[in-house]
């Protein structure tokens, strides 16, 4: 066999990433892959039946995978985790046909792994245009905005935009502080977006729905 | 331990198992609350929770105390990744690295029997199998090689009768044909499974270091390569830029703000406000995750997922990235019409081939599945192969319409043998699952001209019609062959330096240099 000591540095190396795999393999120059029945190297064409032996299943976790290997107990909410958390944030249900279609729109790109080191910027984008459906259903749906957000008005832009934007992050964060940013913060960093939003002749409504869809596309709901 | 009785010895027996059944039992519970917190609990006489502290407690949202494990995190701190956030690619055409295209034929299809190998060395004149050989890989003594003569014009032999090559012939114009070159490095690989490390597309992604202006990976499905088998284990970096690019909407919906736009009168910079709140909350977020030791790593990648998709929403816009609106792409291909051409697996290969000979993108990945074809006749297989051939001859075609060049690799896992059942005109059919005969096939196509080559195949097989598996270290592990793959590429596009300091800076060296007569089928791009 062709090969060096250099070869065989490398070989150790890449041979990790099989091993997983299950065939036991003490000499170095063996394969690690699963080959035990397909008779390579022997040219005698004996092989496993048809349609023996057969996985058309997803990977198995490859435990030197380095997503895997950054994962902890943090994690992304997953399509299906999303769309239950704006719901339950904004009232709106997937029986709201135009949410519905957002939410087929972007499925393929939202996540499906909770790990953390899966996150992406398009799957941070796809978040961020369904939560801006759920959030402009919510500005033009008065009983939803009422219901949680009771007295908000949205007929004009927000003339004080600091008190705007702290009854956004009261109601959607919620009384809990210790696991958030710090509120304070946050609050002045939706409220110059406001100020921005306003500068660009947003409407009260549209203006709920970029900040809306901001916050819930944000780490603080996305991340769990 | 010596014990003092029987007694005493039975005691400790005793109190080590009760102590494992305590163990195994936390154990258990630990994994069942594990469990119980990927589900949602919203019970029908409960009031939808509306707070956080109703989200947590409803599984919606979850809290962090409980489920803090040190050990994990302890482990990812070891693992110095450097990740970066990806920086948009020069996009334009200067010094642009070529593309690479990944193709996966998920099943384990015949590469043999569309390039019937020899059992020469590597640099040496072709030397045909024992015809026996042959029958296993698809034919019978009158249509063998050596009695039928091979083509020659990718340089690695083809047989007459390749659907594989008719597909490529069916949509490549004949100036794209002649810019084209094959290669194929024999290697068993285990059938029938996603196990096979056959997919290098984070390592060839670095390796090529310009990324695409919009995606470093385009994908066909979620995951580190955006393929079905395996990632190559070096220089895996889930912080390349990656999207699921399954068709033309996909694409457009990558870019489109939707919304966030349209509300403000079309205006993006609104959109570019909504990306840069969400991303100020996160980082505020993330420095309470920070005090609590959350990896700093894991807190990176998700600051450039928000970074990022800034530039998603607001720098590109769907007409610049489709094929339908390419002009140069939106005609015929030999006999088929745009819209015969741009259908299912055909539009995506030219979707993503598009990306990367644009610069879009800088490398790609499609899985085809349907290719655990055995038992299933000639026919169907022969269709199969033909479909395949129409994916890559699509990708080349639409480079060569750029002037760009491009890499292609196709992978499978595993392979097939061939029975006399079924046979046509001495053309046989798979009969059963074969991975000693596999192979991956690599094609190139210059920018002006056929790339140059060395030599065209990478090992040999035996006149059994197997693998030789005694002759490199490419042909018994798929891991090292699809290093091979990676390597050629590299030199293909002239980042072989690059592809040693990879390695280098993953602790591995590079098993093929001094080895360049028996590795290097591709000739170093200067």
């Amino acid at each position: 066999m062709l090969t060096s000591s250099k070869s065989l540095a490398i070989f150790g190396l890449v041979l990790t990433s099989t091993l997983y795999v299950g065939c036991s393999s003490k000499k170095v120059s063996k394969p690690s892959i699963n080959t035990a029945t397909t008779g390579q190297g022997t040219g005698d064409g004996t092989s496993t039946p048809v349609g023996a032996g057969e996985d058309e299943s997803d990977p198995v976790v490859n435990p030197l995978d380095k997503v895997e290997a950054l994962s902890s107990s943090f994690g992304l909410l997953n399509f299906r985790r999303l769309t239950g958390t704006f719901q339950a944030l904004t009232g709106v249900t997937l029986a709201n046909q135009t949410v519905m279609t957002a939410y087929n729109a972007q499925l393929s790109s939202l996540p499906r792994d909770p790990a953390p080191a899966q996150i992406s910027a398009a799957k941070v984008s796809a978040a961020t245009k369904l939560a801006a459906q759920y959030c402009d259903v919510m500005a033009t749906t008065p009983t939803l905005l009422s219901a949680k957000f009771p007295g908000l008005s949205l007929t004009a832009a927000p003339a004080d935009s600091m008190a705007f934007a702290k009854t956004l992050i009261d109601g959607f964060y919620g009384p809990e502080h210790a696991l958030q940013g710090v509120r304070a913060t946050d609050i002045a960093s939706v409220a110059a977006t406001v100020d921005a939003l306003k500068a660009l002749n947003g409407t009260g409504p549209a203006i709920f729905m970029a900040s809306c869809a901001a916050t819930l596309a944000s780490a603080e709901f996305f991340l769990y | 331990m010596k014990f003092k009785n029987r007694k005493e010895e039975i005691l400790a027996q005793y109190v080590a198992k009760e102590q494992a059944r305590i163990a195994e039992s936390v154990d258990r519970q630990q994994a069942d609350i594990r469990k119980a917190f990927e589900k949602p609990v919203l019970h029908a006489d409960h009031p939808v929770p509306t707070t956080r502290r109703e989200l947590v407690g409803a599984g919606l949202l979850s809290g962090l105390a409980y489920a803090v494990v040190p050990s994990i995190f302890t482990l990812a701190a070891q693992n110095a990744y450097g990740v970066e956030c990806p920086k948009g690619g020069s996009g334009g055409t200067a010094a642009r690295v070529p593309g690479y295209l990944h193709i996966e034929l998920s099943g384990g299809y015949s590469p043999a029997k569309q390039f019937p190998p020899g059992k020469q060395e590597a640099g040496t004149a072709f030397v045909p199998l024992a015809t026996a050989g042959y029958a296993t890989i698809g034919y019978g003594p009158t249509q063998a090689p050596g009695t039928v003569a091979l083509s020659m014009d990718f340089g690695l032999p083809y047989h007459p009768t390749s659907p594989l090559v008719l597909g490529m012939r069916d949509v490549m114009s004949t100036a794209a044909l002649a810019k084209t070159v094959a290669s194929a490095i024999c290697s068993v690989s285990g059938d029938d499974t996603a196990n096979n490390p056959l997919n290098p597309v984070q390592l060839v992604t670095k390796i090529a270091g310009n990324g695409g202006s919009l995606l470093q990976i385009a994908k066909d499905r979620d995951g580190a390569t955006g393929g079905r088998t395996a990632p190559l284990n070096i220089a895996q970096d889930p912080g390349l830029a990656g999207a699921v690019v399954a068709n033309e909407a996909a694409l457009a919906n990558l870019v489109n703000p939707g919304l966030l736009a349209s509300r403000f009168a079309n205006n993006p910079q609104a959109a570019v406000r909504v990306a840069e709140l969400a991303h100020k909350l996160s980082a505020s977020k993330l420095a309470q995750f920070q005090a609590k030791d959350l990896n700093q790593q894991v807190k990176d990648l998700i600051e450039c997922g928000y970074i990022g998709a800034k530039d998603l929403l607001t720098e590109f816009t769907p007409d610049k990235l489709q094929v339908s609106t390419d002009t140069q792409l939106n005609t015929a291909y030999n006999a088929m019409t745009f819209a015969q051409a741009f259908t299912g697996d055909n539009a995506q290969a030219m979707i993503m081939s598009k990306l990367l000979v644009d610069g879009l993108s800088t490398a790609g990945t499609i899985e085809i599945a349907g290719y655990d074809y055995h038992g299933q006749g000639l026919t169907v297989q022969d269709q199969k192969d033909r479909a395949a051939g129409q994916v890559i001859g699509l990708a080349l075609e639409v480079a060569h319409r750029k002037g760009q060049p491009l890499f292609v690799c196709v992978t499978t896992d595993g392979s097939v043998a061939f029975g006399a059942g079924g046979a046509v005109n001495d053309r046989l059919a798979a009969a059963s699952d074969n991975g000693g005969r596999s192979m991956i096939l690599m094609f190139g196509i210059g920018t002006t001209a056929k790339p140059q080559m060395n030599f065209h195949q990478i090992g040999k097989f035996n006149d059994g019609g197997a693998v030789d598996t005694s002759y490199l270290v490419t042909s018994n592990t798929a891991a090292i062959a699809t290093l091979c793959a990676a390597y050629n590429y590299a030199s293909f596009a002239g980042r072989l330096a690059q592809f040693e300091s990879l390695l280098a800076a993953n602790g591995a060296t590079n098993p093929f240099k001094g080895n360049e007569k028996q590795y290097q089928a591709f000739a170093p791009k200067v």
